[in-house]
């Protein structure tokens, strides 16, 4: 097309150069052959030729009617006329024929006589140069009339010139009108082209605009789908954190952020299935966006924790929402058919100076708050304050220490007797673990056992106390029972069972030594799974004890259901047993039970004499406490080396 | 009425005595004579110049290429409006009449127009009856494509003797 384009503009300036430069040629032709008539240079010269002879014949015969000086004139006239027989052409055309140079010489010849003879000729000689030139009249007029001839072959060549430069002016012009509907065609072509790819652009265009539509809604939806929650199409933790920055940004006031915990919630999951728990979620987020014109935003960050962003309130207020939301959460629940409650805790962070407040610092502080609101009894709502944090760390720092201390092994076994009530005779040992901190001094389990279950060292801190409790009771020359403790989770690792059996081995100690105490908290788990380890541990000779009893979660369900061969009545029994009969009754009660179960009871916590003695007259079997021995060093129980027993034991607890 | 009469009379007067006294006489051989429609004169009603009469009018020279000669040449002359403007020409056109009896009309525009002249040398020399002279009515050709014409050839009249003004 283009090359098309091309070749036509070519061809055009090709005719336009071709048709100008012929045109110009053939027109210098013409004005050449027109500017300078030959034959009538040739006639003229003719004429002016007769008009000398007759001048002269006129001087000599007719009594000198013209003057000499009037003859010579005309010789001049002559003379001037044969020089033009000199230029180019008139040349030419006298040298094409011999005949015509005789004759102009022969002119040139009588001539130039003449002009050498005029001023002195006679008459006679007169009419000799008279004949000479009469003579010549016939083929001067010969001359004059092939030069006429030529003149007319000549225009004619011309004529034909003309023509042919016409016939190509035709062909041209021709040439030009049809390339010419050709450039047409191509324009109309083009046009079409044009309209066609405008129309196709057009199309394109409207689909591109529904593409790029329907990529914005999809963006749209993406974007909703990635920054809000699929359950309770709250905002998730992604938006969470964009709105908090935002509003630490930008807000003028106070930035309150709430971090909203649903207590027991996986409870609620365990018990009525995750449906249910994410109706009830729904539910609660429902109840949330109850408080929309008060708060912020509310979020979901994942599972059955919300967070909560309130602008321009300060902490008064905050707490007061908080106070109204965990009220109206708690409110009775009715889904599929239930009636539910369910509590929730509440940790808040206050920014008072909003732009000079980290979010992470905010969030982490809400956490530590809603931390401590969990712990709290009664109305768990907790509003964070600097100590908290300090003791945050306190606590981060004590979690690192005791990491360390499981890999050192910073943990020392203390021992308390466990004796017979009548003969007062040593039965066993309870080993208490202490955790000799490098720099806190000694610490009891009750600080750190529950933080080891949380970091989930506990396994590996049971196992320490296992093997370093039954190493030393192999140690005894008395075959005495050593009691262990066990937490709940230890129960559930896989491989318990195994691990007891190995440190037995390992340890050589007899299995009938060994006394494993749990709690009731273990039967809060998969019961029948607690049940098989026991009975699995009971066969491997061991027994096991039931400590803590008459706390918690006990009932006579429990006696009966679960493998267990010693209970350990709780401390709290004793305590005003001497003087309270109706306490005396109830451990008489568990004694009795016990003994017709056919279960070893231990009442613990004796510390008086006047509890012994009560304790002696209702028949408990075994006591443990401080009346006869606080819990003390591996190293203080050299006299258990030897082979014959003490009779004043307490005693020899007692140094 | 008799004064309009003394007036046109005075006018006659007036107009006898200013041409039979305008123009020198010719004293060298005359070269050139000039009649019709012209207001001063010499001889009667016409105005005759010999050659030193002429260039006392100014010269002008024209270097140019000529149909007639091969090479360049030069032609030097009084300017044609220069002798118009002297003789007080009026009228249309002017007929150069030569000495062969060629006669060609010269319109007044160009005789009175600043181009051409009547030239008298060719190259220097002064031109006799053989080479075109005494007077050869010469064009700037080079100076315009418009002089290149047949037009302005057939106007260049030479061995002119008279002009005619009409």
């Amino acid at each position: 097309m283009t090359r098309l384009l091309g070749i036509l503009i070519a061809a055009f300036v090709i005719a336009t150069v071709y048709m100008t430069t012929t045109v110009s040629q053939r027109q210098e032709v013409l004005r050449h052959v027109a500017h300078h008539n030959d034959a009538w240079a040739v006639s003229q010269s003719v004429a002016e030729f007769m008009r000398l002879e007759a001048m002269l014949a006129s001087h000599f015969m007719s009594d000198e009617t013209a003057s000499l000086d009037e003859v010579r004139l005309r010789l001049d006239i002559v003379f001037s006329r044969l020089a033009s027989f000199d230029e180019d052409k008139l040349k030419a055309f006298l040298e094409a024929s011999p005949k015509r140079l005789e004759i102009v010489t022969k002119l040139r010849s009588v001539i130039s006589d003449l002009d050498t003879e005029l001023d002195q000729m006679d008459r006679a000689s007169a009419i000799a140069m008279i004949n000479r030139m009469h003579e010549l009249n016939g083929p001067l007029t010969q001359l004059s009339s092939q030069s006429v001839q030529q003149g007319w072959a000549d225009i004619e060549a011309n004529l034909e010139s003309l023509e042919e430069l016409h016939q190509i002016y035709g062909i041209v012009v021709a040439f030009l009108i049809f390339a010419w509907c050709v450039l047409i065609l191509l324009q109309l072509r083009q046009n079409r082209l044009l309209t066609n790819s405008q129309k196709q652009a057009e199309v394109l265009n409207s689909d591109l605009v529904s593409a790029s539509k329907e990529l914005q809604e999809k963006n749209r939806s993406l974007e909703y789908v990635a920054h809000h929650d699929a359950l309770t199409q709250l905002p998730n933790r992604i938006l969470f954190w964009a709105e908090l920055e935002n509003a630490l940004r930008e807000s003028r006031g106070a930035v309150n952020l709430m971090l909203i915990d649903l207590n027991d919630f996986k409870s609620v999951n365990d018990t009525l299935g995750h449906d249910f728990g994410d109706l009830l979620l729904n539910q609660v987020s429902q109840r949330m966006r109850e408080f929309d014109d008060k708060v912020h935003i509310f979020c979901r960050l994942g599972g059955d924790e919300f967070a909560c962003l309130i602008v321009g309130k300060d902490d008064a207020g905050a707490e007061n929402i908080a106070h109204e939301l965990a009220a109206r959460i708690a409110a009775p629940h009715f889904l599929m058919n239930r009636k539910l409650e369910i509590s929730c805790s509440i940790g808040i962070s206050s920014a008072h100076d909003p732009q000079s407040t980290d979010a992470q610092t905010m969030f982490k502080q809400a956490d530590i708050a809603l931390y401590r609101a969990k712990d709290a009894t009664g109305q768990r709502i907790c509003l964070f304050e600097e100590f908290m944090q300090r003791e945050f760390d306190d606590r981060k720092a004590l979690e690192n220490d005791l990491r360390l201390a499981v890999q050192r092994n910073e943990f020392e076994l203390l021992y308390q007797a466990q004796v017979d009530v009548m003969s007062l005779e040593l039965r066993g040992l309870e080993a208490l673990v202490r955790w000799n901190h490098p720099t806190r001094g000694q610490i009891p389990p009750g600080l750190f056992v529950s933080l080891a279950e949380e970091l989930g060292l506990i396994n590996e801190l049971g196992h320490i106390i296992l093997v370093a409790a039954c190493t030393e009771a192999a140690t005894w020359m008395r075959p005495l029972k050593i009691a262990v403790n066990l937490s709940p989770l230890q129960l559930q690792a896989p491989d318990f069972v195994q691990s007891v059996v190995d440190v037995l081995k390992t340890t050589g100690l007899p299995a009938e030594r060994l006394e494993l105490e749990i709690t009731e908290t273990v039967l809060l788990d998969n019961r029948e799974r607690v049940v098989k380890i026991l009975n699995e541990l009971r066969a491997l000779g061991l027994t096991i004890a039931m400590d803590d009893f008459g706390t918690g979660y006990s009932s006579l369900a429990i006696l009966r259901d679960i493998p267990f061969d010693t209970i350990k009545l709780d401390k709290s029994f004793v305590r005003d047993i001497a003087e309270n009969p109706q306490a005396a009754s109830l451990v008489k009660l568990v004694v009795d039970v016990g003994t017709s179960l056919n279960k070893t009871v231990i009442i613990e916590g004796v510390e008086t004499r006047a509890q012994h003695e009560r304790i002696r007259q209702l028949g408990g079997p075994l006591s443990q406490g401080f009346l006869f021995a606080r819990p003390v060093r591996a190293s203080k129980l050299g006299f258990l080396h030897q082979a014959e027993q003490h009779a004043d034991l307490i005693d020899d607890f007692s140094h | 009425m008799i004064r309009s009469c003394a007036v046109l009379l005075a006018a006659v007067c007036f107009t006898n005595a200013s041409w039979a006294d305008a123009l020198p006489k010719p004293t060298g051989p005359v070269i050139l004579t000039i009649t019709g429609n012209i207001e001063n004169t010499n001889d009667g009603d016409i105005a005759q110049f010999d050659r030193a009469m002429l260039e006392g009018l100014g010269l002008k020279e024209i270097k140019t290429n000529t149909p007639w000669y091969n090479t360049l040449s030069t032609f030097e002359g009084v300017p044609f409006n220069e002798v118009m403007k002297y003789v007080g020409a009026n009228g249309e056109t002017v007929r150069a009449i030569a000495l062969n009896d060629y006669e060609t009309e010269i319109p007044m525009s160009d005789a009175v127009g600043p181009d051409a002249i009547l030239a008298m040398k060719l190259n220097g020399q002064y031109m006799d009856v053989r080479d075109k002279g005494p007077i050869f009515v010469v064009y700037p050709y080079d100076s315009s494509q418009t002089y290149q014409t047949q037009t302005y050839y057939s106007r260049s009249a030479w061995q002119v003797t008279r002009f005619i003004v009409e």
